[in-house]
């Protein structure tokens, strides 16, 4: 009987939930963890006939643990078992025990016999626990709204929590603190683009457009100046990367038109040339660049799979095909990156239902497929998502190893990547991302734009307007109302309004801020440029050495702690934000070898650096 | 505070005592030599006199006896004492002090203007959220201390102003602390309870006639938190209520008068105002919220009920017939722009539909106003537009209206509404101001504490008095000072007026009692690379570039390079001068506008230039190869020109006085009538009569001391590479309760309230107690020879590769690195704390300052 009402009282009780959890600025979990008295990890399990969980302690954090085992019961408030039974599987799941000092605490109708005890992350949830002269382990719904402290689940809180103990300067953000600073309309391009990014030739930074009736190179350093025929680009790109696929110095473009056909463009002294391979594919889904230890190769999407193949002597050849993985559905967006800084690109392909991952090995090529005894061949499942629009790779956690964020048409997924090949998906677990994430994300911004060295996030969609999230460390977010477009850019969040055909945030403008510049449903490009007094620019831009042809991870460490990694490439720096001026060291590995190599910044200003392969 | 030369400044020892207490103790050697002089028949007859005058002598040595210990109980040396209640110039009955809102008691002391914390009170993690009520000599102020587990706690406190000693607290069952400040009206003092999210506040009436008994007489319980102060009128008292709505009750019984209901009277926070029978109120969010409200102090009938743009939440004031109030959107925590969805919500909740909330939301926009009424009829004179909201009150003086916009704006109107200047402080302002006819007092939000002219608005003076974003408390002033609750620091008091006639003196690293310290500005948890000077200078050579610790007095920071040439560099409040060297510094002095330098080339020398302009006024030359004890001290310079004898200059470089002490190894220590003196290659320790230039007492130390003496009330210090020696000034002897190290000490003594801190040779930072030097904690990774810095909480020392830093709450615990400097280079200065920064010198890098770590 109790069951039959959880439904409907669960559903009623949803509605009066709020759309999103506002984070609570005067308490991080820095405060909740400095003023607890005992944190303790607990294997629960879930009898959801008798209502109760049951909790065996398995590690201490702080303090002593208040019980060994502890049976908790929630027959009286049985409608929580809808969100419970969520957070288990196979009826177990990992709970997290905080307590401190509750005096002042108010309980529900003021029963002054029934004492708060401690309160409990599972899942995604936070519940009270209280002793009653009845019953000694009550449980409640959360009276003091701890989601609001930390909103992610007990694997990050964890994290958060070893964090705060081991780290006298531990620090969780509850804001950005960054502001727009103007909004403005710089050029209006007809056609269908299909996105834009920013890339870096020579020592400028241009954005590139993909667009069916002619790609553009503009010039944000001259007004968004149109530079496409001076630099000789005559390309039509439905899909396009960029990288170094011809020896030499030079980055060069790979081009599916939109009559399928593989072009590359490769630039010279007196500007671009185009080298047509002669291949007409079909189904195209995404190219990728893939850093080769002499050049690039190329991986190319299509429904069924992979293809890999690359340029020698200016011709094409191809390396090999990997299919698709059938428990993620029809192939979709792809990403060739080294995920675990061995030095090995690992060969990514989303679908409706997961990604597929699959290790290639080093051999007498420079690449080949191996065979998947030999090394990683990977699905990692989510809900799905329609049709995957969207991967893109960043280190979200700050454990040194890039995560995945997939956009679909009909949901999102994250895969965080835990380091040696493991990895989980985790959006539920994202806070404040994982409640405002709308379906239709086709391009995301990932920057520093908090400048505290974790990566936030803007969101493009084709229907809804941009949003942005800045990370509160561990891959939990909170929505960034502080550059929320309305507040400070009203008519480029109107303009925006119905959907983006591209966006990207990235430094524009050289001052050491992120920009955020969209293209709208119309055409009409946005450029929205930052307060530098509200953030103050201090960083670097670290530039790709010549030998380095496609994209790799850049490990930073301050000191003994890891920052987090950065996607470094031929056309595209990393950016280190920093807080406060001080050193830090980067690694990072050249593929196909085996040791890292490091080098030391000072960083003192906002900057520029090579990285130096000697 | 310098070397020797003042006394601790929470004992105030009158220099009168020394002489007599030295007098009782050297008089019969006295006697004893002068009559040795004479024949034997001479003696026997001085000594029959003394029998003869037995009476008086020993009448004599009771008195002085008793002049001595009676001082010392009247003035112990270190506890912070309570004087008796005075008469108060007047009570405090509304938020403020008065209708006008001035927060300034004008009791005829100067306005404080400069100087730094006189006293810091805290208990535990409480944060002063309310602001202090100043009554005579007592503050009255409640605390609340915010728990992450959804506690609120709290105590309501009387202190003694001019010493910040604790004279009552009591604490109320089950009390949520406050955000309400306290009102005073005779022998009854009135607090509201709770924050926001309180729902079962009480009003709480204390009867405070009795200090050493307050009572409790009433409490008021109502259905939400009363977050506004009350406003005590007429044997009545009012106050608003949240959401459940306005109040007046009896004073003296707590019984209700009247009370307008939460749905008619939404969010009814501000502090409220009664005056000549009616009672004043503000409204905030909701459908029945945004309004000006006058009401019937005895019936609570509603006279009037004005419609506003805004949420009021700014406390009304009242002058000439004439009542303000300040308004806009955004609160204390939340500015505009994050309010709107949270408004928004309430305004659906109470029914209105989405196409009015639709209409609402461009009016949720950042935006402020001030309004004045006319009294009597409740017109709108005039409105003054801001671009923030006004959260402050509208303080009131001859000169004008005076309040701040939650931007950081400082506004001064014409009473006509007409502006008269700005200022903007760049950070937040939601506190209210305390306006004197010379002075505005204001505090941000962040802790930022400024002092401004009342005309111009211009800042005369600042200081960082907290840290965090809810510094919301604000400033009471008076008795020639300033009081403000702080969320990370405590109750303070601040700043002192300007004496003029007192001289700025600087010596080395500020001496042992300034501890490093240049001002009381809190230096952040932890540091982070700021900058450095020469701001070009970051090779990896190991050069010293620096060897003097930075000088920073009133205003005025002296930087003295050593390479790539010997170089002063001055930056004044409104210039910087910067002047080559001759040769390198050895020493350095401050004293007023002059500034000595002993220089040491192919001689040595002394000169003395103006701090304003580095103009040579005076030089002299100085014994070669020599330390000169430079020493900057009341009477002028005293410095070593010739081995045998010390001597006091003048700004020209005159001699003004010599002294004659062969044999000196250390700086001395000078007092009015005597001088501290290290002889002997620091194994011998003196104290000779200054007029007379005998000695006093000797006494031999059982190793060679390392640093010269301090001087601390009666008391002597001397580090000695046999450990921390204390003498009894007027003896010599050392108290058998003395339990000093017995390490060898470097030159690094510093003297805190109740604290001692040295670095032993072996580089061990030592942490004694004052009294009895008994070691209270000893750590590793501490430079030998550079003095540590006291903070209120914490103690900071340099370490080879960062400063290092431990909480003075729990000394044993592991310190920690306040920042790491290994990246950097190694130490070759002290450090010195000033303006919430750390600056030392390090090899290659100059002098590198360390600010907040972001």
């Amino acid at each position: 009987m109790k069951k039959l009402f959880a439904l409907p009282i669960l559903f009623l009780l949803t509605l009066t939930a709020p759309v999103r959890a506002l984070i609570n600025p005067n308490f991080t979990p820095v405060q909740l963890i400095g003023q607890s008295t005992a944190i303790w990890e607990a294997d629960i399990t879930l009898d959801a006939d008798a209502f109760t969980l049951t909790a065996v302690t398995t590690d201490t954090l702080k303090g002593e643990a208040l019980a060994q085992t502890a049976v908790l019961d929630f027959s009286d408030a049985d409608y929580l078992l809808f969100d419970l039974e969520e957070a288990f599987t196979d009826n177990q799941a990992k709970g997290m025990f905080i307590t401190g000092d509750f005096s002042g605490a108010s309980m529900d109708g003021g029963d002054v016999e029934e004492q708060p005890w401690a309160m409990l992350k599972i899942g995604t949830q936070w519940l009270m626990i209280s002793t009653t002269e009845e019953k000694p382990f009550v449980i409640r719904e959360d009276p003091i709204d701890l989601s609001t402290v930390w909103a992610g689940d007990p694997v990050n809180l964890r994290q958060v929590i070893e964090y705060i103990l081991t780290d006298p300067r531990a620090s969780v953000p509850v804001a950005s603190g960054g502001r727009w600073a103007s909004e403005e309309e710089v050029l209006t391009l007809d056609g269908t683009i299909h996105g834009i990014e920013a890339i870096t030739l020579g020592d400028r930074t241009l954005v590139f457009v993909r667009r069916d009736e002619g790609d553009r190179l503009l010039d944000p350093a001259n007004g968004f100046e149109d530079v496409t025929e001076s630099f000789g680009l005559a390309s039509a790109s439905r899909f396009a990367a960029w990288g170094r696929f011809f020896a030499g110095p030079r980055s060069a473009l790979a081009s599916v038109t939109p009559e399928g056909e593989l072009v590359f463009h490769r630039r010279g002294p007196e500007g671009f040339e185009a080298l047509s391979t002669g291949e007409t594919l079909e189904n195209v889904t995404g190219l990728a660049t893939v850093a080769g230890p002499e050049t690039a190769l190329l991986l190319i999407g299509t429904h069924e799979g992979t293809l890999l193949g690359h340029l020698r002597e200016d011709t094409w050849h191809e390396l090999g095909t990997g299919a698709v993985s059938p428990d993620i559905g029809a192939g979709g967006p792809i990403l060739a990156l080294d995920l675990n800084g061995d030095g090995t690109p690992v060969l990514i392909q989303a679908g409706p239902n997961g990604v597929h991952l699959q290790g290639v090995a080093w051999g007498n090529l420079p690449l080949r497929f191996a065979a998947s005894e030999e090394v990683l061949h990977h699905v990692v499942s989510y809900s799905p998502i329609g049709t995957p629009l969207s991967i893109t790779p960043a280190d979200f956690s700050g454990n040194g190893y890039p995560d995945l964020l997939i956009g679909g048409d009909r949901g999102a997924a994250l895969i965080l990547n835990l380091g040696g090949h493991m990895f989980r998906e985790a959006l539920k677990t994202t806070g404040e991302l994982s409640y405002n994430i709308r379906p239709g994300v086709h391009h995301v911004g990932i920057g520093d734009h908090a400048l505290d060295g974790r990566l936030g996030l803007v969101l493009f969609n084709r229907q809804l307007p941009p949003q942005v999230y800045f990370n509160r460390g561990f891959a939990v977010f909170g929505y960034d109302m502080e550059l929320d477009l309305i507040e400070d850019a009203p008519d480029a969040q109107e303009a925006a309004g119905r959907g983006q055909q591209g966006g990207l945030l990235a430094d524009l403008t050289g001052n050491g801020l992120q920009e955020l510049l969209m293209v709208t449903q119309e055409g009409v490009f946005w450029l929205l440029t930052r307060d530098a007094e509200a953030t103050a620019p201090l960083g670097a831009f670290v530039t790709a050495p010549p030998e380095l042809s496609g994209p790799v991870p850049v490990v930073i460490r301050d000191g003994n702690r890891t920052v987090g990694a950065r996607i470094l490439s031929p056309t595209a720096p990393a950016h280190i934000g920093r807080r406060n001026r001080g050193p830090v060291t980067l690694s990072w590995r050249l593929p196909g070898e085996e040791n890292d190599r490091e080098q030391r910044l000072i960083i003192l200003r906002q900057e520029s650096h090579a990285l130096s392969a000697d | 505070m310098l070397d020797g030369l003042f006394f601790h400044p929470t004992g105030v020892i009158p220099v009168l005592i020394n002489p007599i207490a030295v007098l009782l103790a050297v008089l019969p050697g006295m006697f004893m030599a002068l009559i040795s002089l004479f024949k034997p028949k001479s003696i026997k007859t001085g000594i029959i006199m003394l029998w003869r005058m037995k009476v008086q002598v020993v009448l004599i040595a009771l008195v002085g006896y008793g002049l001595h210990f009676g001082f010392r109980t009247v003035f112990p040396k270190t506890t912070a004492t309570a004087a008796a209640a005075e008469t108060a110039v007047s009570d405090w009955p509304h938020f403020r002090g008065d209708a006008l809102r001035r927060g300034w008691i004008e009791d005829g002391t100067s306005d404080p203007v400069t100087g730094g914390v006189n006293w810091s009170f805290r208990e535990g993690n409480q944060v002063f959220v309310a602001s202090p009520t100043l009554v005579g000599n007592r503050i009255y102020i409640p605390s609340v201390t915010i728990g992450a587990f959804g506690g609120l706690s709290g105590s309501i406190y009387a202190l003694d102003a001019d010493t910040g000693a604790l004279i009552w607290r009591v604490t109320p069952p089950n009390y949520d602390g406050s955000f309400s400040s306290a009102t005073v009206k005779g022998n009854y003092l009135l607090v509201g309870e709770g924050l926001h999210i309180t729902k079962d506040a009480r009003m709480i009436c204390i009867d405070i006639s009795d200090e050493s008994n307050p009572e409790i007489l009433w409490m008021f319980e109502t259905q939400d938190h009363i977050e506004g102060t009350p406003s005590i009128d007429d044997g009545r008292v009012f106050f608003t209520n949240g959401n459940s709505g306005i109040f007046g009750l009896d004073l003296y019984t707590g019984e209700k008068l009247w009370h307008l209901p939460g749905e008619d009277f939404n969010d009814a926070e501000t502090a409220i105002l009664a005056h000549e029978g009616k009672v004043y109120i503000g409204l905030g969010f909701g459908r029945n919220g945004q309004a000006i409200v006058q009401v019937d102090a005895a019936t609570g009938e509603v006279l009037h009920r004005i419609e506003t743009p805004y949420p009021v939440f700014g406390p009304p004031a009242i002058h000439n017939g004439v009542v303000y109030f300040g308004m806009g959107n955004g609160d204390f925590v939340f500015p505009a722009e994050q309010r709107v969805d949270y408004v928004l919500d309430i305004l659906r909740s109470q029914g209105l539909s989405e196409e009015e909330l639709a209409a609402r939301r461009p009016g949720l926009a950042p935006g402020g106003a001030v309004w004045a009424l006319d009294i009597e009829t409740m017109e709108v004179l005039w409105v003054y537009d801001t671009d923030r909201t006004i959260l402050s009150a509208v303080s009131i003086t001859e000169n004008g209206l005076y309040f701040a916009s939650r931007t950081g704006g400082v506004y001064h109107l014409d009473f006509d509404g007409s502006l008269i200047a700005y200022w903007n402080s760049g950070e937040p302002v939601v506190s209210s101001m305390s306006v004197t006819s010379d002075h505005v007092y204001l505090m941000t939000s962040s802790g930022m504490f400024f002092v401004l002219d009342a005309d111009s608005l211009q800042p005369v003076w600042d200081l960082r008095v907290s840290s965090g974003t809810m510094n919301f408390s604000s400033p009471a002033v008076g008795r020639g000072k300033i009081f403000v609750g702080t969320e990370a620091a405590g109750l303070l008091s601040i700043g002192e007026p300007d004496d003029a006639s007192r001289l700025a003196l600087w010596n080395r690293d500020g001496g042992p009692r300034r501890a490093g310290r240049a001002d009381d500005s809190p230096l952040p948890a932890f540091g982070a690379f700021e900058s450095n000077f020469p701001e070009d200078a970051m090779g990896d050579a190991g050069e010293t570039l620096v060897r003097h610790a930075p000088i920073a007095i009133e205003g005025t920071v002296v930087r003295i390079l050593n390479l790539p040439e010997p170089a002063i560099d001055v930056i004044e409040p409104d210039h910087t001068w910067r002047r080559v060297l001759p040769a390198p510094v050895e020493a350095v002095a401050v004293r007023g506008n002059v500034l000595a330098v002993h220089l040491r080339g192919e001689s040595d020398t002394l000169e003395l230039m103006t701090l304003s302009d580095g103009a040579v006024i005076g030089a002299l030359p100085l014994p070669e190869d020599t330390e000169s004890f430079l020493t900057a001290t009341e009477d002028g310079f005293l410095v070593r020109l010739d081995p045998e004898s010390l001597s006091l200059i003048n700004a020209e470089g005159e001699i003004i006085e010599n002294l004659s002490v062969p044999g000196i190894s250390h700086a001395p220590v000078l007092n009015v009538n005597s001088l501290i003196v290290l002889r002997n290659e620091g194994r011998q320790i003196s104290v000779i009569d200054r007029p007379t230039g005998k000695a006093l007492w000797t006494r031999t130390l059982p190793d060679t001391a390392t640093a010269p003496p301090v001087q601390e009330g009666q008391r002597i210090l001397i580090p000695t590479r046999a450990g921390l020696h204390m003498l009894h000034l007027a003896t010599g002897e050392t108290p058998e309760a003395w339990q000093g190290p017995e390490d060898p000490l470097s030159d690094s003594l510093v003297l805190d309230r109740t604290l001692l801190s040295v670095v032993t040779e072996a580089g061990e930072i030592l942490l004694l107690d004052r009294s009895s030097g008994r070691e209270l904690a000893r750590h590793p990774g501490a430079l030998p020879g550079f003095r540590p810095i006291f903070q209120r909480d914490r103690l900071l020392w340099t370490g080879p590769e960062a400063i290092r830093t431990l909480s003075l709450a729990t000394p044993a615990a592991d310190p920690m690195d306040w920042v790491d400097y290994s990246w950097i280079g190694t130490p070759t200065t002290a450090p010195l704390a000033h303006r919430s920064q750390l600056t030392l010198g390090l090899t290659d890098w100059g002098l590198v300052t360390f600010g907040e770590e972001r």
